[in-house]
């Protein structure tokens, strides 16, 4: 039996990006606050210092700070006719654990997504008809546009210090950003990171082709900074150890350099790491209190008149389905909505390999500086000739060159042996490496639910990821990539090697931690599991964030949009919900 | 005398033939500091990044090819001894971990496990006199010096207090050349 704690204002499930976003606005509201953290606390001295943060084998190897296979993991297969198996060591996305959550680990691409991914189906239809999304793809608006969230990037931007060149001023495009986004109200706070050589060959390339290269944002700080909140940070060193690493130089922004240093202070927020909750728990419409297994192994239920679902997407979406909140989606009928319009990324690459007299020096990179460009972004471009919908962005953004994992050798080459270390020698530091990085189409058959057979430390079960590239999304990573060939081709290299995505998706490689989708967002809730406001449309005391709400996977990096959602759900929460708590559409 | 052997006593007088510094007068051992380390604080002093009013008036007559030939020939001398003054427990935590309050990372971060230099831009702090680096440092804090393109040193010297500063200083200044160990 559960001891019954003394109730407090707000429960956050999570406290990573999401959950200290929502602690900081929640207790500037005058809420009391519980933030329920199930991995370790964490800080960036000690935990990140050097010369031990750059333990390649521990980190990025053995994965010291993503999700414990050991206590719970998810369990997968392609389509619904295989028997899903438990992953026992994760390798295709790596979920953070432990306070700052997967905003720890991650590069610091920081994007904002466009009006034509959230209005996707709506301008896709205006543009090309009735009949041109797959018949498979339940595809759908995000019930917010582009202008909705614009001073919610705003914030998150400027609380992160991003650092990158606007394209598009209140309308005004700006020669060298980005001119495909959305209007923005002001500059990035930084100006872009240092070119890398890489970067400046693809640049030279890609305008000689016609396209607009510009330097791609970043969470790695090009000067120090302090952001609204008075928090200081400081230049990225070009270290190479950015993702599945703690920054040891306060250089890249998490919820460890950019607010919790503010918000552990408040007295109003308690932080309780080392908890892992069970499930939420309701009485008809409301949700009353959320049940937790502390460090100590006690269950603990800690009542709340406000709860906040914001733990990393997959999870959000397991908990869920195991705290009995919304209809499951099913795949056989359609119905349903907790599971649905699970989404992930189409990523792929093209390898440029020069001779002895290019250096290239990967291991001098940051997570997230190079250039790229966004002409085949989204619907930047027309898909009517091209029979698909969706795009992404392609760019030489190499994040590092680590010397166990980074090892470039051309199509040909012997897997192992003294052939493949001499290959591995004469080309590691004559590559250049450009990435694909597109969009995910949701579709019928991909989603989550419960596993029927295997079950978490806590004798949970599984959350259950059923997952195969579209077809679409092929064809898309076949036309993008030869895209990126051309420009590649353009690139003075001695040879080029091209890998577009290919079927069947396989969950052993690392292809990218955006898992999107199962608790959408929308403006039906037969079609959607929380409302615009990331409100639950069955418990209005409840708000789920995370990129667990995008209906499908957008061209760029999903954390910006995250961020954003954020700062969007909690003014709604503060400005709307808090007067009149209800439901808010 | 050539040119270059000319500018080498010159520099000799204060830091010795060897580099090997004079503590007790407050010039730095240069010996072993990585070459590319060396030729960049000659161009600072020349550029006015770095202010010294010795230094400064002999990097200004120095060509180019003469900055380099002294780092050359400075940075492939033997790493000197030094004296060891007593280090405090503070400044053993700043040179290996860093304050998290503060927002300052270990120095070790970047100038290598016991302060012995991580080529080509990053120097060594082991030896050191504990008065040339606090006397660095608060360069690095007023703008005197900027010779850290990345700000990062600034920035650090600007979060430490003067009480950090001399505690880190004393710390590397206690460390004695081959000692690795750090802590």
């Amino acid at each position: 039996m559960a001891t019954r704690l003394k109730e407090t204002d707000a429960v956050l499930l999570g406290v990573g990006l999401v959950g200290s976003i929502l602690g900081r606005e929640l207790t500037r509201a005058g809420l009391n606050v519980v933030g329920l953290e199930r991995g370790g606390p964490r800080h960036t001295v000690p935990d990140f210092q050097g010369p031990q943060i750059h333990d390649e084998l521990r980190y990025a190897v053995r994965k010291h700070l993503i999700q414990d296979t050991a206590r719970e993991t998810f369990t997968f297969r392609n389509h619904a006719g295989q028997v899903a198996l438990p992953l026992r060591r994760l390798e295709g996305f790596l979920p953070g654990t432990g306070l700052g959550g997967s905003a720890v680990h991650w590069n610091g691409q920081t994007w904002r997504f466009q009006e034509s991914d959230y209005r996707m189906r709506s301008l896709m239809v205006e543009r090309y008809g009735e009949k041109f999304l797959p018949a498979d793809a339940t595809v759908q608006d995000w019930g917010v546009t582009s202008k909705d969230l614009e001073p919610a990037y705003d914030r998150f931007e400027y609380l992160l210090g991003i650092c990158g060149k606007a394209g598009n001023l209140g309308g005004n495009k700006v020669a060298g950003g980005n001119v495909f986004e959305d209007a923005r109200a002001r500059e990035y706070p930084n100006p872009p990171m240092k070119e890398p050589y890489g970067s400046a060959m693809f640049r030279k390339a890609a305008e000689g082709l016609g396209y607009h290269p510009f330097p791609s944002p970043s969470a790695n700080m090009s000067r120090p900074y302090t952001n609204p909140e008075g928090i200081s940070l400081n230049t990225c060193t070009f270290c190479g150890f950015c993702e599945r690493f703690g920054c040891e130089h306060f250089a890249k922004s998490s919820p460890q350099t950019v607010l919790l240093p503010v918000l552990l202070k408040e007295p109003r927020f308690e932080l309780r790491t080392g908890c892992h909750v069970l499930r939420i728990n309701r009485s008809g419409d409301r949700a009353t209190s959320v049940t937790y297994v502390d460090a100590q192994g006690r269950e603990l239920e800690q009542p709340a008149r406000l709860v906040v679902l914001g733990a990393y997407a997959l999870n959000n979406v397991r908990l869920m389905l195991l705290s009995r909140i919304g209809a499951p989606y099913d795949p056989a009928t359609g119905k349903g909505v907790v599971g649905r319009n699970y989404a992930y990324q189409t990523t792929s690459g093209v390898q440029v390999f020069y001779d002895e007299s290019v250096n290239i020096n990967p291991f001098m990179r940051s997570g997230a500086n190079g250039v790229v460009i966004a002409d085949f972004v989204s619907d930047n471009f027309d898909h009517g000739p091209l029979g698909f919908a969706g795009g992404g962005y392609i760019g030489e953004v190499m994040s590092h060159g680590r010397p166990i994992e980074h090892h470039p050798t051309p199509p040909g080459t012997p897997a192992w042996g003294s052939a493949w270390k001499k290959a591995v020698a004469r080309h590691y530091n004559h590559t250049a490496a450009i990435n694909v990085h597109a969009s995910s189409l949701a579709v019928r058959q991909n989603h989550l639910d419960l596993d029927p057979t295997y079950r978490d430390a806590w004798g949970q079960p599984l959350l259950r990821i059923t997952f195969e590239f579209p077809e679409n999304d092929i064809r898309m990573s076949a036309y993008l990539t030869a895209k990126a060939e051309e420009i590649a081709n353009a690139m003075g290299g001695k040879q080029v090697a091209a890998s577009p995505r290919e079927r069947p998706y396989n969950a052993t490689v690392y292809q990218s931690t955006h898992n999107t989708g199962g608790t959408i967002m929308g403006t039906d809730p037969s079609t959607s599991v929380v409302n615009r406001y990331l409100q639950s449309w069955d418990v209005p005391n409840l708000f789920v964030i995370g990129a667990s709400n995008f209906p499908q996977n957008a061209s760029y990096n999903p954390t910006g949009p995250v961020g954003a959602l954020a700062f969007w759900a909690a003014d709604a929460i503060v400005n709307r919900y808090l007067k009149s708590p209800g439901p808010l559409a | 005398m050539s040119g270059i052997a000319a500018a080498l006593l010159l520099c000799a007088g204060c830091h010795g033939m060897s580099g090997e510094g004079r503590l007790e007068a407050g010039y730095p051992p240069i010996a072993g500091q990585p070459p590319a380390y060396l030729e960049r604080q000659l161009e600072a002093y020349a550029d006015g990044r770095r202010e010294s009013a010795v230094m400064s008036p002999l990097a200004k007559r120095l060509a180019a090819e003469e900055r380099a030939q002294l780092a050359a020939h400075f940075a492939s001398q033997k790493k000197p001894g030094a004296p060891v003054p007593a280090g405090s427990e503070r400044g053993r935590i700043l040179a290996t971990l860093g304050d998290n309050a503060l927002r300052v990372q270990a120095c070790q971060n970047c100038h290598g496990p016991g302060g012995t230099a991580i080529p080509p831009f990053t120097p060594y702090l082991a030896g050191l006199h504990p008065d040339y680096l606090r006397r660095e440092l608060l360069a690095f804090r007023s703008g005197a010096r900027r010779t850290d393109p990345s700000g990062q040193m600034s920035f650090i010297a600007q979060h430490l207090t003067a009480e950090d500063i001399a505690a880190v200083a004393a710390h590397y200044g206690a460390r004695l050349e081959g000692d690795r160990a750090g802590h």
